[in-house]
């Protein structure tokens, strides 16, 4: 039994983010984001390394509540975006995102992921779990 | 987050992606072990580079997953700081798939040399302590009291080449110790005598 469950939100118009930019992301970098989620579910503590070498970021200001994976594949950082609920040990993704320093690709990927947060604290969506 | 069919149907969709895969699980899963052995032996980074004869910088390095250049020298370095194996072998993609999908935090907390050594010894220790006979026991306090009085550290080796099982004797003070023999192979009372010269002069 793994120690965090990664879910995909679903919109009310059964549309899944996350598979979606997943979809656009060249082979090395999903077979990148397919070995670190699988890391980080059997991952007890997330806070174990440095903080500047976790895999995993909180967000602050205006996109306060959502939370971002880290990695990096052929110098681009790329950014799954989602919502850590401690609680429930669960991670529950919402989109992602290629992070520049002033923009990101697909555009305003953050406060897309936090309109859909927004829509998912709504109990508008559904979520199932992540493959 | 994944099961057989699910893995396989993702490597199967390209062999880029099955490439990029090995080359990713190869680089995050061995800091992933190098960092649970670790966590299942309560060891500092500093604690096992002294182990393997290594620098803390370099353990810090290669339990990080995106570090990505660990030499098998030092691979080899820090299995034998645990005092485990590794092995780098080739397999097919169905017995990485199964490996993957299984592959828990728990799964890759393995035992070093002694601990695997030991381990079958102390579970054989367990089912011999039942049928340790009065006679043996017996035969145990008399040997003892000819020759060496109460002195437990100097018993045991003589007992050792007697008996000829370590097994049995050291059963026999741990089951003292911890109260579970029965009345008749209790332990004497210690006489109030000091040397092995007072000791042997008593008994005889």
């Amino acid at each position: 039994m793994a120690f965090w469950r990664f879910l995909d939100y679903i919109t009310e118009g059964h549309q899944n983010p996350i598979s979606d930019w997943y979809g656009t992301l060249i082979p090395e970098a999903q077979a990148e984001f397919d070995v670190l989620v699988k890391t980080l579910s059997e991952t007890e503590d997330w806070d174990g390394p440095k903080r500047k070498k976790r895999k995993y970021k909180q967000l602050t200001k205006a996109h306060v509540g959502l939370t971002e994976l880290i990695f990096k594949v052929n110098a681009k950082n790329l950014r799954p975006i989602g919502i850590l609920v401690n609680v429930h040990r669960e991670f529950i993704f919402l989109g992602g995102c290629e992070k520049h320093t002033f923009w990101t690709v697909p555009r305003n990927a953050f406060d897309e992921a936090l309109r859909l947060k927004v829509k998912f604290e709504q109990g508008r969506g559904t979520t199932r779990e992540h493959i | 987050v994944n099961t057989f069919s699910e893995g396989w149907s993702k490597l199967a969709k390209s062999k880029k992606y099955r490439e990029a895969f090995v080359f990713s699980l190869f680089k995050r899963m061995v800091p992933f072990q190098i960092q649970s052995l670790r966590k299942q032996r309560h060891w500092s980074q500093m604690l096992l580079a002294r182990n393997s004869n290594l620098t803390q910088g370099v353990i810090s390095r290669a339990e990080d997953p995106d570090y990505g250049n660990l030499t098998i020298k030092t691979i080899c370095r820090i299995a034998a700081g645990f005092d485990v194996a590794f092995i780098g072998k080739f397999v097919p993609f169905s017995e990485l798939n199964k490996w993957y999908v299984d592959v828990t935090e728990k799964s890759v907390q393995i035992p070093s040399f002694n601990d695997e050594v030991l381990e079958p010894k102390r579970e054989t220790e367990e089912v011999e302590a039942e049928p340790i006979s009065a006679a043996v026991t017996a035969y145990i306090y008399q040997q003892r009291e000819k020759s060496f009085g109460d002195d437990c550290t100097l018993r045991i080796p003589l007992l050792e080449k007697m008996i000829g099982s370590r097994q049995v004797v050291s059963i026999v003070p741990r089951a003292a110790r911890q109260g579970l023999l029965p009345n008749e192979l209790q332990m004497p009372p210690r006489k109030n005598t000091c040397g092995n010269g007072a000791a042997s002069a008593a008994t005889n």
